[in-house]
C-alpha cells in the first residue's frame, strides 16, 4: 500500500496509484478529464497526492448517506477522499463546463 | 462458398480496416494488388500496439466495434476480439503461402472459424488471382470476369461510402467516447444539489464510530474494503454502506450501516479495531464528520508565515511568495542555509562528501558563492538574482518550490528574530515592515487553541486602520467580534467620516500608542513584562520594560495599556502557577520570606528579617507549606497563636502595628495589616513583641496542637503580684496530670447518648471517649453532658472536677480548692481550660453573668470556690448550695434573692455596688479567700472594691477597671480584658 504514490482524482475523489491514473485512468471522470488521450501531466494536473479522509464505496453508494453528501454516490466502488487539497487548473474547469460536467473542489473552498 | 456471401464479408472487414483511418487512407490509394501487404502493414502496427499495452488495445478496440458496429449485434463482439488477437500469425501464413494457397484454401475451409476464413479465404483467392497476372484471367471466364468488375465497382461505391462513414465514424467516435463511460457525477444538466438538501434525516443510515488503533485507520478501511468488495459477489454480502476515517479523529473509524448487526460481522476476524466500543454518532453530527475544513486550517495565501517540515529547512520559518496554480505546490521564501561548499571534505577518492552540519541560515552571498563554488553560480533573472545549484535567489533569499505536505500552517509563531532577519536582510535594508496580518494568520491557531481571547483589541482601545480605503483613519474600538472589530472614527481625512462606525477585520487594524504610554505585552517572549513606550515605529512599537530595564521591540498589537507595573492578575502565568502573592518561601537555607511582588522574572519577598529582597523566581528553593499545627507560636502573654489570629505589636515607637497574622515561621509572625500600604501591608514580627487581639475560631486553637498556655511559665508565674496570685491560682489547673475523668465511670446526660453509662477511654479538654457499657462502642461526648458515677451516685462532671474533691485522695483541703476552681472555669465558660476563660469573660462581659447561660456554670464554679472557703458566709450558703450534689449552682444563684442576683442582672445602678459592697464582704471574703491564700496582697481586693465596682457598675467602665487592676497587677489575662 503505497500511500506514497497514491493521488486522488480532484473531480470525483477517487484514491488510485499514480501508475493507475496514467494507464486506465479514472474510471469514473475518463469521459470528461480523459487522462489517457493527454499526456501524464494531466494526471499531475488533475490528480493531488495530498489528501486527506478514506472513504470506502461498496456497490450499494446509492443507499449511503455518506456517499450521497460527498457526491460520490453515483461512482464505482473503491476509495475516496473526504477532502483533497488542489484545485483543477482553470483550463480544466472550463473544459468541464462546456461539458456541462459542474465542478465543485473538494478542498473545502466549496460553498454551498 | 457463394460470392455473395464473400462480398459482404470483405465490406465488413474493410470497415474494421477503417477503423484505423490512417490506415485505411492508405489502402484506397494503395489498390488492390497491394492489399495483401496492406494487411501485414496493419497487423504490424497492431502488433507493435499489442506491445505497448493490453488494457488500452482493448480500450481502443471496444471504440472501434462502437464505431464500426453501433448497428451491429453484440455477438461480434467476441469474434472481432479474436481475430484481434490472431491476425499476426494468420497473416504471416498467409505471406508465406501466397502460391500454395489453393491447398491452403482447402484447409481453411474445413476450419471451424468459418466467417473468419471464408473471408480470409476469398480476400486470397482474389489476390491470388490478381497476382497471377492478366493471363489468367481468361482461364477464369468471362462470367467470373464480369462479376469481378461488378464487384470492383461495388468496392469504390463502397470505399467511397466508408470515406464518408470514416468521418461518420469520427464523429461517432467523439460522441461514443461520451457515453460509454460516461460521466456519472453532477453534471449541469442534472442540476446540482445544494449540500443543505442533503443533509442527514433520521431515515438515513445510522454511522457508528469504532475505536481502533491510533495510526491504523487508514488500513483498517481499506481491509474492510476488500473485505466488502470480496464478498460483495457472495451469498451473504456485508451490508455496510461505507466505511470512513478522518484524520482529525484519531482512534476511529466510522461505518455507515443500516443495522448494527452488519457491523458486526464485518468487523469479526478484523485486528486493531475494537468492536465492542463503538458509538453511535447522532444524527446533526454526520455533516461534521465529514467537512472537508477544519475550522483551524489556515488559508494559504502569499504573504503568510509557514514553516518548513521536511529537509534541509526543516523547521525554519518561510513566507509564501506564491502558490501553483493546482494550490499543491508552495513558493515560499526564505533564508537560505547554506556553505558553498566550504565544510566539505574530500574523500581519499576524491570524492566530495557532503558536511552533516547544517549551515547557519545566512543570506545568499554572491561573492562567497562564486569564490567557493563559482562553477554552480549564474546569474538570474534580474540584477539581484542568481541561480546557484539549480536554486533561485533573489536579493539573497531563498525562493524555493516545496510541496503543500511539506509544509506547516498552523502554530507557526514566528519570532521576532525571525522575522527581522525577513524584513531586515540581516540588516541591510534596516527598515522593513512587518506584515501584521501575516503574524496574526500565524497566531491564529493560538488564540483558538487557548480559548482566550478572540482578538488583542479591547473597547477604547486606540486604532489605526492599516490599509484599504479607510488607510490611515484612525479610531476607537467600541466592540469586537471574532475576526472583526468595530470602530468609531475618531480621526480621518475625511471629516465626514469622523464619528461614523466602521468595521474593520482585525488584521485590518493596528493599535496606536503614544510614548510615554505605560503598557503590558500580551503574547510572546515578552509576555506579561510591562513597560514605557518610548518610541513607535511603524507596526512594532520600543518599550523600556519596567522588569529588565531594557529596550524591548514588540508589535504594537501585543500591547495593552495597563497602569500598574505588577500584574497580579497573570501572577499564575508569571510564576508557572508555582507561587501566589503572600505565599511563604524559603529563600536560602536559613531565611524564608513572604511574596508580596510578583512580576515578570521578578518576585520581591519580604524576608523574616524584615527586608525586602528581589530575587528571580529561580533563587527561590522552594514554597513553604506548613501545616496549621506547625505554624503555632506564643504571644508575649504567652498566649497560643496561630495563623489567622489578629494580634498588636505592642512595642514602643508609638506606633503599634495591629493585623491578622498570615504565616507563622518559628517565632517569626508574618502579619498583613489593612492600614499599612507598603507590601501589600504585610509587616514582620517577633511573636514575642505581639498580644493577642482576638483568636479565630476557637476551635482552632483548641483541637489542634498541644495547649502551650498550660506549659508556658510565665502562667504559672510565682505570685509576686498581688491578683496575680488568684489569676495563677485560678489557671494553674491540671497542668501535668491525667485528665481525671479517665477511667471513671459515667453516665451521660443529655444529647443523643442521654442514659447511657460507660467508662471514660480518653479525654481532652472538651470531648470525652466513652467506651460504653451497652455496645461495644466508643462514643464522643462532651464533658459536660456527662456525670461521674462516684459512689453509686452520678455526679454532673463540672461538679465533679470542681467540688468531687471528697472523692479525691487529697480530701477537701482547702488549699486545693482555689485550683479545682480553675478548671470549672474553664468549663463554665466552655472554652479553654484555664483563663481561656477569661476570654470568655472577655465576649460575654458581665452580660453573660447576667443572662445566666455561662453563669450557671460560672455561678457553681464559684460557688464551689466560695462555699469550698468559706461556709459560714450569708452569700455562701447559697453559692454554698451549689456544693450539694444535686443542686444546680447556678440555680442556686439565679434563686438567690440577695440583691447580688439583682445586680447582676441589672449590671448597672449605684444599688448593684452596694449589693456588691454587700457581697463583697462575702464575695470579698471568698475573694479574700483566694487572696487568704496569699495574705499578703489585700491590695487585690481592694482593686476590686474600687475599680470593680465603678466598672461593673458602668459596664464598660469595669472593663477599664478591669484593665487597670491589670496593669497593676500580674494578670496576663486581664490586659484581655482590659481591651475589651
Amino acid at each position: 500500500m503505497s500511500s506514497r504514490t497514491e493521488r486522488a482524482c480532484m473531480l470525483c475523489g477517487l484514491i488510485q496509484p499514480y501508475k493507475k491514473f496514467v494507464d486506465a485512468g479514472c474510471p469514473n471522470c475518463e469521459s470528461v478529464l480523459h487522462f489517457q488521450d493527454n499526456d501524464d501531466n494531466q494526471v499531475q494536473d488533475c490528480t493531488s497526492p495530498s489528501f486527506e479522509g478514506l472513504v470506502a464505496l461498496g456497490n450499494d453508494n446509492k443507499k449511503s448517506w455518506v456517499a450521497r453528501w460527498l457526491r460520490i454516490d453515483s461512482f464505482v466502488p473503491g476509495i475516496y477522499a473526504v477532502k483533497i487539497n488542489g484545485k483543477l487548473p482553470p483550463h480544466v474547469i472550463s473544459d468541464l463546463t462546456e461539458q456541462n460536467v459542474a465542478y465543485r473542489p473538494r478542498d473545502g473552498s466549496a460553498e454551498d | 462458398m457463394s460470392e455473395s456471401n464473400a462480398d459482404i464479408k470483405v465490406q465488413e472487414s474493410d470497415g474494421n480496416v477503417e477503423s484505423n483511418p490512417a490506415l485505411s487512407v492508405k489502402e484506397e490509394t494503395a489498390g488492390d494488388d497491394q492489399r495483401g501487404e496492406k494487411r501485414t502493414r496493419e497487423s504490424e502496427s497492431q502488433g507493435a500496439n499489442e506491445g505497448n499495452d493490453n488494457d488500452k488495445d482493448n480500450d481502443n478496440e471496444n471504440e472501434n466495434e462502437n464505431d464500426n458496429e453501433g448497428e451491429d449485434d453484440e455477438d461480434d463482439e467476441d469474434d472481432e476480439d479474436d481475430e484481434e488477437e490472431e491476425p499476426l500469425a494468420k497473416k504471416r501464413r498467409r505471406r508465406a503461402n501466397q502460391f500454395i494457397d489453393i491447398e491452403a484454401e482447402v484447409d481453411d475451409e474445413e476450419e471451424d472459424e468459418l466467417d473468419e476464413d471464408d473471408e480470409e479465404a476469398e480476400l486470397l483467392r482474389e489476390q491470388f488471382i490478381s497476382d497471377g497476372v492478366d493471363g489468367h484471367e481468361a482461364g477464369v471466364g468471362a462470367e467470373a470476369t464480369d462479376d469481378r468488375l461488378h464487384r470492383q465497382f461495388d468496392r469504390r461505391r463502397q470505399e467511397e461510402e466508408d470515406q464518408d462513414a470514416e468521418k461518420l465514424a469520427e464523429t461517432l467516435k467523439q460522441r461514443y467516447r461520451k457515453t460509454h463511460t460516461v460521466y456519472r457525477g453532477d453534471t449541469n444538466a442534472s442540476g446540482t444539489v445544494s449540500q443543505k438538501l442533503l443533509m442527514p434525516s433520521i431515515n438515513d443510515p445510522a454511522i457508528y464510530g469504532i475505536r481502533c488503533i491510533p495510526g491504523r485507520e487508514k488500513d483498517l478501511v481499506r481491509k474492510l474494503y476488500e473485505k466488502k468488495r470480496t464478498l460483495a459477489r457472495s451469498q451473504n454480502p456485508l451490508e455496510i454502506l461505507t466505511v470512513f476515517q478522518r484524520d482529525s479523529f484519531k482512534g476511529y473509524i466510522y461505518i455507515e450501516a443500516k443495522k448494527p448487526e452488519a457491523i458486526e460481522r464485518a468487523l469479526a476476524g478484523m485486528v486493531n479495531v475494537y468492536a465492542k466500543q463503538r458509538i453511535l454518532v447522532p444524527v446533526r453530527e454526520y455533516p461534521d464528520l465529514l467537512k472537508q475544513i477544519k475550522s483551524s486550517d489556515v488559508e494559504i495565501v502569499p504573504g503568510i508565515y509557514i514553516r518548513i517540515t521536511r529537509g534541509k529547512y526543516k523547521g525554519d520559518l518561510a513566507m509564501v511568495d506564491n502558490l501553483s496554480e493546482n494550490g499543491l505546490d508552495v513558493r515560499c521564501k526564505l533564508i537560505p542555509r547554506l556553505d558553498y561548499g566550504k565544510n566539505d571534505e574530500f574523500g581519499p577518492d576524491g570524492r566530495r562528501i557532503k558536511s552533516k552540519l547544517r549551515p547557519l541560515p545566512r543570506l545568499f552571498n554572491e561573492q562567497e558563492a562564486r569564490m567557493y563554488d563559482g562553477e554552480h553560480v549564474s546569474a538570474g533573472r534580474g540584477p539581484r538574482s542568481f541561480v546557484y545549484r539549480n536554486e533561485e535567489y533573489y536579493e539573497g533569499f531563498l525562493f524555493k518550490d516545496f510541496k503543500l505536505n511539506f509544509i506547516q500552517t498552523k502554530d507557526v509563531h514566528p519570532k521576532l528574530e525571525e522575522l527581522d532577519r525577513f524584513t531586515n536582510g540581516g540588516g541591510e535594508d534596516g527598515e522593513g515592515d512587518l506584515d501584521l496580518s501575516a503574524i496574526a494568520a500565524s497566531l491564529k491557531n493560538k488564540k483558538e487553541n487557548d480559548g482566550g481571547e478572540s482578538s488583542a483589541f479591547q473597547p477604547d482601545d486606540k486604532v489605526e486602520i492599516r490599509r484599504g480605503e479607510q488607510a490611515k483613519t484612525i479610531g476607537k474600538v467600541i466592540s469586537t467580534s471574532l475576526n472583526e472589530v468595530t470602530i468609531v472614527v475618531t480621526d480621518s481625512g475625511d471629516s465626514q467620516f469622523v464619528n461614523q462606525k466602521l468595521t474593520v477585520p482585525v488584521n485590518d487594524l493596528r493599535k496606536v500608542f503614544t510614548a510615554g504610554d505605560h503598557v503590558r505585552i500580551t503574547e510572546g517572549k515578552h509576555a506579561d513584562e510591562t513597560g514605557l513606550v518610548i518610541k513607535i515605529d511603524g507596526d512594532s512599537v520600543v518599550l523600556l520594560s519596567d522588569q529588565t530595564k531594557e529596550d524591548v521591540r514588540v508589535f504594537a498589537n501585543y500591547l495593552i495599556k495597563a497602569t500598574d507595573a505588577s500584574t497580579t492578575g497573570h501572577a499564575v502565568d508569571v510564576t508557572g502557577g508555582k507561587f501566589e502573592l503572600k505565599d511563604l518561601v524559603q529563600i536560602n537555607a536559613s531565611n524564608v520570606g513572604c511574596i508580596v511582588k510578583l512580576e515578570k522574572g521578578i518576585f520581591e519577598v519580604l524576608s523574616q528579617d524584615g527586608r525586602l529582597i528581589s530575587i528571580r523566581p529561580s533563587g527561590i528553593v522552594g514554597k513553604l507549606e506548613l501545616s496549621k499545627r506547625e505554624q503555632i507560636a506564643t504571644d508575649k502573654n504567652g498566649s497560643t497563636i496561630s495563623v489567622g489570629d489578629t494580634v498588636k505589636e505592642a512595642l514602643g515607637g508609638g506606633k503599634n502595628r495591629e493585623g491578622a497574622i498570615i504565616h507563622i515561621y518559628k517565632n517569626y509572625l508574618f502579619v498583613k495589616s489593612n492600614e499599612i500600604v507598603e507590601n501589600l501591608g504585610i509587616f514582620v514580627t517577633n511573636s514575642q513583641n505581639v498580644s493577642t487581639v482576638t483568636t479565630k475560631g476557637s476551635i482552632v486553637s483548641k483541637t489542634l496542637g498541644p495547649d502551650l498556655n498550660r506549659m508556658n511559665p510565665n502562667l504559672k508565674l510565682p505570685p509576686g503580684l498581688g491578683a496575680g496570685a488568684a489569676a495563677s491560682a485560678g489557671l494553674r489547673t491540671r497542668a501535668g496530670g491525667r485528665d481525671k475523668l479517665l477511667n471513671q465511670s459515667v453516665v451521660v446526660t443529655r444529647g443523643n447518648y442521654k442514659g447511657l453509662m460507660g467508662n471514660v477511654a480518653d479525654a481532652d479538654d472538651v470531648d470525652a471517649r466513652i467506651e460504653l457499657h451497652t455496645m461495644s462502642k466508643k462514643i464522643k461526648v462532651r464533658k459536660d453532658m456527662l456525670s461521674v458515677i462516684v459512689r453509686g451516685e452520678p455526679v454532673p462532671y463540672l461538679r465533679f472536677i470542681g467540688g468531687g474533691r471528697s472523692s479525691g485522695p487529697g480530701g477537701p483541703g482547702a488549699g486545693n480548692m482555689p485550683n479545682r476552681a480553675g478548671p470549672s472555669f474553664g468549663g463554665i465558660s466552655g472554652s479553654g481550660s484555664s483563663w481561656g476563660g477569661s476570654s470568655a469573660w472577655n465576649r460575654g462581659g458581665a452580660s453573660t453573668i447576667g443572662a445566666g447561660n455561662g453563669g450557671a456554670g460560672g455561678s457553681s464554679t464559684w460557688g464551689g470556690n466560695n462555699g469550698g472557703m468559706t461556709p459560714a458566709a450569708g452569700g455562701a450558703s447559697a453559692w454554698g448550695g451549689g456544693k450539694t450534689p444535686g443542686v444546680g449552682a447556678g440555680s442556686t444563684w439565679g434563686k438567690t434573692p440577695g440583691g447580688g442576683a439583682s445586680t447582676w442582672g441589672a449590671g448597672s445602678g449605684a444599688g448593684n455596688n452596694s449589693t456588691w459592697g454587700g457581697n463583697r464582704n462575702a464575695g470579698g471574703s471568698a475573694w479574700g479567700g483566694n487572696n487568704s491564700n496569699n495574705e499578703a496582697d489585700n491590695g487585690g481586693n481592694s482593686a476590686w472594691g474600687n475599680g470593680g465596682n465603678s466598672a461593673w457598675g458602668s459596664g464598660n467602665g469595669g472593663n477599664s477597671a478591669w484593665g487597670k487592676n491589670s496593669g497593676k497587677s500580674n494578670w496576663g489575662g486581664n490586659s484581655a480584658w482590659g481591651s475589651k
